[in-house]
């Protein structure tokens, strides 16, 4: 649902799922700072299911912010993807700036980053918290994480779990965010052919929020990045990568198989032998893989067949109707 | 009549101001009506300041600047997409391909075809990296999806609009436009053409590909054999393991049947490994049944004349 009045030069959005004592104090900080900016903004907030005593010191601080404000509730609480969607499609800015759910970022560098996108070229900036203040373990992770996605997808970012993002208003149109993807919203806007780029920003101590270091986070994140691999490589050719690990596990069955037949006419008894289990494992895994890509081209074709794969940047001349 | 020539360009800032030349010496002594369509596949030279400049000489000119660079056959689908003529011929913009046979082909087209291809008999291509793997790759694609043309790789062709409109053409799909075409009841004509060395700039081909091309066959047979019931399909593939399963079992037991011999777990188990893979493969079918029953009703259109 985009807004049909023409929006300001800025929206600011700051989503929030978990009660922490120093919303408030990093509403302050934003606030203060946005101020500033001289361009036409405003400021969409929304609680994602936090609700009522620290809400209502929220909407005191936002009414009294001297540009708009809104503030949204999700009332059950829909996780932060849920969150980012109802601030993105209210946000009504040709421009937008994603502000980190927690302090991660001096908020001194928001002109700054606001500035880039507004007089850059770039449809999308991301930021580079460098140097990081973080344990040395954190950084380890982070950094592992950010290698292992630009070796994936191919993108050179150092930093893409960073809060702090801005963007122009046709990314958010055009790319589309489902689930924990969103993580990974500027490997999504370089598939769709944007322009993206990043910027340093000064990094702040974080408070090690609940949760973040659960052992189910990794394994979430490694099936992000394996989806995301999978779609960035092979969404309109998936017998390519089915058919290519079919074909590698199978002749490697093939060729066990084949191994123990010379030996079998050779006059060696094969019944008895694991290894013929194995060979027809493998045998029959990669019959299946590639019988998977097979079905998987079948859907593309029904399904994604009419969907145009390119996007126009312009087009010049003779201006006559499609 | 009115004819679209529809040319994907990716860095061909060099070659850009003589294939307009050339389409328009070749098209403009006829009769007929024709219009440019040059698409600027992500070039990241000057191909597209080029391109505005011939645009905002020549009204028959349009030119689709696409986003980043999406490879042949999405820029090839933006330009039919946006192609307003009755006949479409697409090429490539390296100069290789001579416009001067576009009369000839679309004369040949008006006989009563869909699809009229360009054979390029006297190719000027390097002969291992390019002709040898084309070659092989021609005579495979002609006997597994049984289509009888001697040049898929040339871009030359020429078509109906309705024809090529209709046609599935996404990730790397042109080379078997053909045989789509012909799957959906189109009738194909093959001519040869001249082929000029390549001049300035370089080619965008390598052998890499090979391996892909070999993918998207099998694809395309599929589809074009099997997409309106893919359970008869996968049913055939399950034939097979299950022939398999039934001989391990059968001689499992002949082997028991001896008192003397003490049974062994590997037989049974290999005979379940493949009757397993046998029921895989129906249940997609069944899957597959699923997708297309539910998809658009007639996957390939049966083609319209004029």
């Amino acid at each position: 649902m985009r807004h049909t009045a023409p929006g300001p030069a800025v929206s600011y959005v700051w989503t929030f799922s978990f009660r922490e004592p120093d919303l408030e104090d990093t509403l302050r900080r934003y606030l203060e700072v946005i101020a500033t900016i001289p361009d036409t903004k405003d400021l969409i907030v929304v609680d994602d299911g936090v609700g009522p005593p620290i809400q209502d010191a929220l909407l005191g601080r936002l009414k009294a912010a001297g540009f708009p404000t809104y503030l949204y509730f999700l009332r059950r609480g829909g996780g932060e993807a849920a969150a980012l969607q109802t601030g993105l499609q209210h946000a009504t800015g040709e421009t937008i700036v994603l502000l980190p759910s927690y302090r991660q970022v001096d908020e001194a560098e928001i002109p700054r980053f606001t500035k880039a996108i507004l007089e850059g070229s770039l449809d999308y900036i991301a930021s580079w918290r460098n140097p990081r203040i973080d344990s040395w373990s954190g950084r380890k992770l982070s950094g592992w994480f950010n290698a292992m996605t630009g070796r994936v997808t191919g993108i050179g970012l150092h930093d893409i779990a960073s809060g702090l993002r801005a963007m122009r208003r046709r990314v958010v149109d055009e790319v589309p965010i489902h689930g924990d993807l969103y993580r990974f919203l500027p490997v999504l806007a370089v598939m769709q052919g944007f322009r993206v780029g990043e910027l340093q920003v000064q990094h702040v101590a974080e408070r090690v929020r609940r949760g973040d270091y659960r052992p189910g986070i990794f394994v979430r994140r490694f099936l992000d990045l394996l989806s995301l691999f999978f779609l960035s490589k092979f969404t309109r050719k998936p017998l390519r990568f089915f058919g290519l690990l079919g074909t590698v596990v199978f002749a490697l069955g093939a060729a066990i198989l084949l191994y123990l037949t010379v030996d079998r006419v050779l006059g060696r008894a094969i019944a008895d032998r694991p290894l013929l289990v194995l060979g027809v494992l493998m045998f029959v895994l990669g019959a299946q893989l590639f019988s998977i890509g097979l079905l998987g081209e079948l859907i593309i074709f029904i399904y994604g067949r009419d969907v145009r794969e390119y996007k126009v940047e312009a087009v010049y001349g003779n201006e006559i109707a499609r | 009549m009115k004819i679209s020539v529809v040319v994907p360009l990716y860095n061909e800032e060099e070659n850009v101001l003589e294939l307009h030349r050339q389409i328009v010496a070749a098209l403009e002594p006829s009769a007929l009506d024709f219009e440019m369509i040059f698409v600027d596949d992500g070039s990241r030279d000057g191909t597209v300041p080029a391109l505005r400049g011939i645009a905002s000489r020549d009204p028959r000119v349009r030119v689709i600047q696409l986003r980043r660079n999406y490879g042949q056959t999405p820029s090839m689908r933006a330009g039919i997409d946006y192609a307003t003529g009755d006949v479409i011929v697409t090429m490539d913009g390296d100069l290789q391909n001579d416009p001067a046979d576009i009369p000839q082909m679309v004369e040949h087209l008006q006989q009563g075809y869909d699809l009229v291809a360009g054979w390029r008999r006297n190719r000027r291509d390097a002969l291992i990296s390019r002709k040898l793997p084309s070659r092989m790759a021609n005579w495979l694609i002609g006997k597994v999806v049984g289509l009888p043309i001697r040049d898929n790789g040339c871009s030359l062709k020429a078509y109906r609009a309705g024809t090529i409109k209709q046609t599935p053409l996404y990730s790397e799909m042109h080379r078997f436009i053909p045989a789509m075409v012909a799957a959906g009841g189109g009738r194909i004509a093959e001519i040869p053409v001249r082929h000029h060395p390549r001049l300035r700039g370089t080619s965008k081909y390598g052998i890499s590909r090979t391996g892909k091309v070999l993918f998207d066959m099998i694809t395309v047979k599929m589809l074009v054999a099997f997409s309106q019931r893919p359970l008869h399909w996968f049913a055939m593939l399950a034939v097979a393991p299950a022939l398999l399963a039934v001989l391990a079992i059968a001689y499992h037991l002949l082997m028991i049947a001896d008192p003397r011999v003490r049974a062994e777990a590997v037989l049974p188990s290999v005979a379940a490994l493949f009757a397993y893979l046998s029921i895989h493969m129906i249940m997609l079918g069944l899957l597959g049944e699923l997708v297309v029953r539910t998809g658009r009703p007639r996957p390939f259109q049966s083609v319209s004349r004029l």
